[in-house]
């Protein structure tokens, strides 16, 4: 029988043998330096602490949780991979979103030279705001502006929206539920979006003259 | 309510047809106010996407990124791998008569020893190169057209990673939202972070590109397994670790694992174990807290997660690796299953 015995912390996915609560408390250089001398399982804690808000930048340019998740991803892995060029001298998640946006940026540049017709227009218009933004700073600021607006919806709107993209139910589902028409449904939920828009702008707005 | 509300609100909630897609577009793409209008309202729309994510789906969000993850350890044997080989060309340059160098003294001279090594190897190379063109070349002439046929045959039915081969009973593909399910048919392409989930009894097929094949079995409850796409990230291919990475979370799994590259094995994970395959027959089942290994042609490596333990299981040989406890191998597998059906 061969058998090798090597004792070793490091796994690829071993999140059950690993203490959360020492990296919850470690420092930003502490872990990615933990996670380049090989203890890869800290890298856990990255994407803990950075999924949020690197989700919330990634949103701002797509139409479904699918294609966020997926870009969120590819970014972690990608970071995870290029960790050893990271300086640690600079913060993390500057340096993260960066390798995130520069994805959006590839597919923008290959849809400004391909023929867009259809769905590749509509993307093709969603990314066009990296033209303007090319840090993400904006969607970074319109992401905790919504925060704000959705504290301040009513109870009976943000249970829509909680059931609508939460949940991921389907306008017939809710409309059953509710009691109502797909079409009056999706005038609401439209309706909910627009006054949704005008709140972050007067956010941002306000953030601005403050 | 004005057109292109009514267009727009159908593109939100998923129901416009082809046709009132194509108008919204031309609405869109024709004036600028609609231009306007759409770009802020799918940012909404996108935010919302974003903000509304509930706990479970981020903490799964975690465990399947560091599932998707590369072998940090392959990536350094790589670059070790790298400079032994240009620590090696030097001494080569001895031995076809150049004079012996002295050990390298100074940052200069180690920089020109390195320098010459990298020319060495640059040469080497491309002599190599060169004699695999012209053998490719020989060979493809006398065997290869046929079988380079149907491999393109073959890649182009797969617009995934893999295609389903055979189903029976209730098998559904999964994508990365645990939410987005479909029933699963044979012939169907699985794209990278896609998952095979079965209810009841019955089972799934899979095949990748490279000819490997997974059968997934639930003989009762729910058997899962999770594919995990490595495939698009052009970085690790060019890194060499493009290995393929399979996560069973429930049920039987079957698998015939092609030759894989030392650099670039199939990973599969369980709940308690990983196992590391190079190109093998065998079972894996995960039931309660427990995964079993029962291997039938090969060599596997099993590492448990709780303790980093590692042991390597011959072929007629299998293992019962728990959270804890004795980790051993034993002689005699379970009886090797039938060859999964290779549909469409």
């Amino acid at each position: 029988m061969d058998e090798a015995q090597k004792p070793s912390n490091q796994s690829w996915h071993g999140l059950p043998a690993h203490d959360h609560g020492q990296d919850a408390r470690a420092t930003e250089a502490e872990l990615v330096g933990r996670v380049r001398a090989g203890e890869k399982a800290v890298y856990a804690e990255l994407i803990r602490r950075y999924q949020d808000r690197l989700r919330g930048v990634l949103s701002f340019y797509y139409s479904s949780q699918a294609e966020i998740e997926e870009q969120l991803q590819d970014a972690f892995v990608q970071a995870f991979v290029q960790l050893a060029h990271y300086d640690p001298a600079a913060p993390f998640y500057p340096w993260l979103r960066g390798i995130a946006l520069n994805g959006l940026k590839m597919e923008f540049r290959r849809l400004q030279t391909a023929r867009r017709r259809g769905a590749d227009y509509l993307r093709y218009l969603r990314l066009a705001r990296l033209e303007q933004d090319p840090a993400g700073a904006e969607a970074e600021e319109r992401s905790a502006a919504l925060q704000h607006c959705l504290d301040k919806l009513p109870p009976d709107e943000a249970s829509l929206l909680q059931a609508k993209y939460a949940e991921n139910r389907s306008v017939h589902e809710l409309a059953a539920n509710l009691q109502t028409t797909v079409g009056a449904l999706k005038v609401r939920l439209l309706r909910l979006r627009n006054a949704l828009r005008a709140c972050i702008q007067k956010q941002l707005a306000q953030g601005e003259r403050a | 309510m004005e057109r292109f509300e009514e267009l727009m609100a159908g593109h939100l909630e998923g129901l416009l047809t082809a046709e009132e897609r194509e108008e919204l577009v031309a609405l869109v793409r024709n004036d600028p106010t609609s231009r306007h209008r759409f770009a802020a309202l799918a940012e909404v729309d996108g935010l919302l996407w974003g903000h509304f994510v509930p706990a479970p789906a981020r903490a799964e969000f975690v465990r399947r990124t560091m599932l998707c993850l590369p072998d940090a350890r392959r990536q350094e044997q790589t670059v070790e791998q790298v400079m032994a080989r240009i620590a090696a060309a030097a001494p080569a340059a001895v031995s076809a008569g150049e004079a012996p160098a002295a050990p390298p003294t100074t940052a200069d001279e180690r920089e020109r020893m390195l320098r010459r090594a990298r020319w060495l190897d640059w040469r080497l190379w491309a002599a190599v190169a060169g004699v695999a063109l012209v053998l490719g070349a020989a060979l493809y002439q006398v065997f290869g057209r046929g079988m380079i046929e149907q491999n393109r045959k073959d890649l182009a039915s797969l617009a995934g990673i893999a295609k389903v081969t055979s189903v029976t009973g209730q098998v559904r593909i999964v994508t990365e939202f645990m939410d987005t399910k479909m029933a699963a048919q044979a012939g169907q392409p699985l794209a990278g972070k896609n998952g095979l989930e079965i209810e009841g009894a019955g089972r799934a097929a899979v095949k990748y590109w490279d000819g490997s094949t997974l059968e997934l079995i639930a003989t009762q409850g729910t058997a899962r397994v999770w594919l995990c796409r490595t495939l698009n990230f052009p970085t690790l291919v060019k890194a060499g670790m493009l290995g393929k990475r399979v996560s069973l979370e429930t049920g039987i799994l079957d698998a015939s694992v092609a030759r894989q590259s030392a650099n670039e094995p199939m990973i599969l994970a369980t709940p308690q174990a990983e196992i590391e395959v190079l190109g093998t027959k065998f079972r894996l089942t995960v039931a309660g807290d427990s995964t079993r290994l029962d291997v039938y042609e090969g060599r596997v490596q099993l590492t448990r997660r709780s303790d980093g333990k590692s042991v390597v299981v011959s072929s007629q040989e299998y293992i019962v690796a728990g959270r804890a406890g004795e980790l051993s191998v034993r002689p005699g597998a379970a009886k090797p299953p039938e060859q999964p059906r290779d549909g469409p």
